[in-house]
């Protein structure tokens, strides 16, 4: 295997990929964001509780739906809530959805896949087919089904992650199947088990850190569509609900008042798209800096 | 159970257009090609019953003063007629209805004993006069010999004595069954076993004296009848109509009955059912020759029709578009108070809330003002009480922990000693959002610190969860009358030995007092005493009054005389065409 040289080239690489310097940037605002929705929120004079929310203001005027100011950067909602503080922590449920939820898919899909790349024969079938019905059903007739039947009461973060994980992991399923197929077949891999290495050893050592990084630029523009199918499942009212302030959330309580109010609207939706273009940007850096084949070509 | 279903008539009108299925059905909006028999007779009526009902509408007024030559879209032919968005009603037969939607149909069908008018007074319908016995138990119901159903034959006694075992029958279940119980016998007959056979068993204190004459009994003196019986559970239905399972689900498809509409043709479920004009109706015949029901199953849909011309009456407005029609059609918006009352109540039988003291300050800590003006666009009003203040008889006054007192709810919340683990309950009805509830909550935690676990249900499921002795916390709910007077609200919600008083409220003082109203010789005589018991009720506050309802809806610039009565049912009667 080529050893420390090469990473560094992929890392050189990926530090001249224009995308990989785009998504930087976006994922750095939304991460801060995510790390410390309190700091960020206690810089607007406005109160930086998400959830501390009256109609009138102290003075028995009404604050709902107050167009962005000096006092609320990002306007207030109908419940007169400050957007900024509602946008900022936001960040924090929708990173952990998307990262949860991508990391969650990677580990399922990538065992299975090797299970079955590894095994073959009727283990790799039964795999197989599975993950064809799997992708068979639609990502959100699927959650609208396992989250209603599923779920009695209010949805946490932890069920909607399973809820797409238990959906999408058939993609680095197939990454992981096709990549060790590949492996398994390879002359040192032979080698190794001729010098009586173990399944475990050559599974770990020699399948795995050649898979992995199909698999990761695989998930990491995954993320960016979690973040995406959170907001989704939210705005349908099969998501999160309110308590729980996150960008699905905000973009269903506000599409009801666009017209009056375009800036509730705007706002969540901006820090979503920038959401989900990091990760696709950073997942098209990585994948054309961590071109496996490409290196060995 | 089956009371509480129409408690879901108190989820502001609104929440419809939430519910699922997007079945649009505008349909071709060509007028119908009903039949044009009668058209030059009833067109010399139209202007003169409109002119009579003019000066007793509140709502119509603004509108007929326009002079607009709305033709555009009128149709070409004769026949007047118009058109009204309704939701699927659940019946059109006045047995099994018990909701608003079906009841616009059934107003226009059938004719109860006595009627309302559009200022809700009892006025003669079918029963030209009555008048109660000395022991104010028997009733004398005189009935005009005038009154026909729309096949020709005649009203008698003996169609209403059918039509009240009918209702009462376990075989039938009629939903709204329930409303004949102040009658001698009713429960009698609705307690029995089924016997398979629908309207076989007759009340035992409906007497069918003669053709003309008919007496009811109730158990006790019961001032409120004549006002009981205008529900339309209680129209006539003649037994010859539904005597075979064939015969009665074509009469549940296309009823007759002897109101001033008759129907056209079955009802097309899901799409529209259509009246036309009565000729054997004796009384105030009906403005317009025909009117289309259009159904839609949400309200936005139907909106968006009346937006394109294509409709001319939208009963209810999508929230988000409240804002903009307002501006947009002015006085052809129509917000009418309505008999409803939102509120959240208590379990009073569970700790804390049997603590009047944490229930008042709970209270105090809504501010009903601003959730009725920001989130509901003052499509509803803020509650002054429990019971709305339209309703005669009633407090209007604020009732003392009905306003909106940060201060004194925290001194109060303090000194009755909080809420232990500072954390309740809440119930939320899943079907309507929660936007009406979430100042309540974001309130209490501001104010209380209290930490506010909501649980949402579905509306079904919701009615069960919080069936008397079943929620553990504070639970959202409504209530409309079923007849506009004090006690409707009263003795259902209040009374101890009501089984849809939810809170486990008891109070021996306002038995009392509600005892005393239905004893008092008249419905004028008993309504000090119900005055008396509501007081009771808002300083026991076992609920926390929210929002009183309103009806609203859009119309176009054709319509006349259009009104909408506080029990939120439009009088499609007396509207008339313009042009």
């Amino acid at each position: 295997m080529t050893g420390a040289a090469s990473r560094r080239t992929w890392v050189g690489r990926l530090a001249r990929h224009a995308g990989f310097r785009i998504a930087c940037v976006l994922l750095g605002v939304v991460g801060v964001f995510a790390i410390a929705p309190g700091v960020v929120a206690s810089l607007s004079p406005a109160s930086s509780d998400p959830l501390e929310c009256s109609l009138r203001a102290s003075d028995g005027s009404y604050q709902d739906r107050m167009a962005p100011s000096g006092d609320h950067w990002f306007g207030t909602d109908s419940q007169g809530c400050d957007e900024f503080a509602r946008v900022v922590h936001g960040a924090r449920t929708s990173l952990q959805i998307g990262l949860g939820a991508a990391l969650l898919t990677t580990v399922i899909g990538t065992v299975l896949g090797l299970i079955a790349g590894w095994r073959g024969g009727w283990i790799d079938a039964i795999v197989r087919r599975f993950a064809d019905v799997t992708l068979g059903i639609p990502l959100v007739v699927g959650s609208i089904l396992l989250l209603s039947v599923l779920v009695d009461g209010r949805r946490t973060p932890t069920q909607i992650i399973v809820t797409l994980a238990a959906q999408l992991w058939p993609g680095p399923a197939r990454i992981a199947r096709s990549v060790t197929r590949t492996i398994v077949q390879l002359p040192y891999v032979e080698a190794a088990r001729a010098l009586g290495a173990s399944n475990y050893r050559i599974v770990t050592r020699h399948v795995l850190p050649n898979a992995l990084p199909a698999v990761i630029a695989f998930a990491t523009p995954l993320v960016g569509l979690l973040i995406g199918a959170e907001s989704t499942l939210s705005y349908l009212g099969i998501g999160l609900q309110v308590p729980s302030v996150s960008w699905g959330v905000m973009i269903d309580d506000a599409q009801s008042v666009y017209a009056n109010s375009p800036f509730l609207l705007l706002f969540p939706g901006l820090f979503l798209v920038a959401a989900i273009a990091g990760f696709i940007l950073l997942g098209d850096a990585l994948n054309d800096s961590l071109d496996v084949h490409l290196e060995r070509g | 159970m089956q009371r509480h279903v129409r408690l879901a008539l108190a989820i502001p009108l609104l929440v419809v257009a939430a519910s699922c299925s997007s079945d649009d059905s505008s349909s071709d909006s060509s007028t119908p090609a009903s039949t044009a028999s009668s058209a030059a007779s009833s067109d010399s009526n139209a202007p003169a019953d409109t002119s009579a009902t003019e000066t007793s509408s509140a709502d119509s007024g603004a509108t007929s003063e326009e002079t607009t030559a709305a033709s555009a879209g009128a149709p070409s032919n004769d026949v007047s007629s118009f058109s009204v968005s309704i939701s699927e009603p659940a019946a059109i037969d006045p047995g099994l209805s018990q909701e608003v939607e079906g009841a616009q149909v059934i107003r226009l069908l059938f004719q109860t004993l006595v009627s309302l008018d559009p200022k809700l007074a009892v006025v003669p319908g079918v029963a030209t006069d009555w008048a109660v016995g000395d022991d104010g138990l028997t009733w004398t119901f005189n009935l005009s010999p005038d009154a026909v159903f729309s096949d020709g034959r005649p009203v008698v006694a003996d169609d209403f004595a059918f039509a009240f075992a009918r209702a009462a029958d376990p075989d039938f279940a009629a939903p709204a069954s329930y409303q004949g119980l102040p009658i001698k016998g009713w429960a009698d007959v609705s307690g029995a076993e089924p016997s398979g056979a629908i309207g076989d068993e007759p009340v035992a204190g409906v007497t069918a004296v003669d053709d003309h004459t008919l007496t009811i009994e109730t158990e006790a003196p019961f001032a409120l009848l004549p006002k009981v019986l205008t529900y339309q559970m209680f129209s006539p239905v003649a037994a010859d109509y539904v005597d075979t399972e064939a015969k009665a689900a074509a009469f549940a498809e296309e009823p007759i009955g002897n109101g001033p509409y008759k129907m056209s043709g079955p009802w097309e479920h899901n799409v529209g059912i259509t009246v036309e004009r009565s000729d054997t109706y004796a009384g105030t015949a009906g403005v317009t020759d025909s009117i289309e029901f259009r159904i839609y199953s949400e309200i936005a849909t139907a909106y968006r029709d009346f937006q394109a011309g294509e409709l001319d009456i939208a009963r209810g407005l999508p929230p988000e578009e409240i804002k903009d029609a307002m501006e947009t059609y002015g006085d052809r918006l129509l917000l009418t108070p309505t008999g409803a009352l939102n509120y959240i109540g208590f379990p009073t039988n569970v700790a804390p809330f049997d603590n009047p003291d944490i229930r008042r300050a709970l209270s105090l800590a809504v501010d009903r003002e601003a959730i009725a003006e920001r989130i509901f666009s003052s499509t509803l009003l803020p509650a002054s009480g429990v019971v709305p203040s339209n309703v005669p008889g009633a407090l209007t006054t604020v009732c003392d922990a009905c306003t909106y007192d940060p201060e004194r709810a925290k001194a109060l919340y303090e000194s009755a000693g909080g809420i232990p683990g500072n954390s309740i309950v809440l119930y939320d009805i899943s079907d309507d959002g929660q936007a009406g509830l979430e100042p309540v909550i974001n309130s209490w935690r501001e104010l209380f610190g209290l930490d506010v676990e909501v649980r949402s249900f579905e509306f079904a499921q919701y009615i069960e969860e919080t069936a008397a002795g079943k929620p553990v916390g504070p639970f959202e709910l409504g209530w409309v009358w079923d007849y506009p007077s004090m006690y409707s609200f009263l003795s259902p919600l209040f009374e101890s030995t009501s089984d849809v008083n939810n809170f486990g409220y008891a109070n021996p003082d306002f038995d009392a007092l509600l005892e005393q109203a239905r004893t008092a010789p008249d419905e004028g005589a008993g309504l000090p005493f119900l005055t008396q018991a509501q007081a009771i009720v808002e300083k026991d506050l076992p609920l926390i009054p929210g929002t009183f309802g309103k009806d609203i809806g859009v119309v176009s610039e054709a319509m006349s005389n259009v009104m909408v009565d506080p029990g939120a049912l439009w009088r499609l009667e007396l509207i008339g065409v313009k042009g």
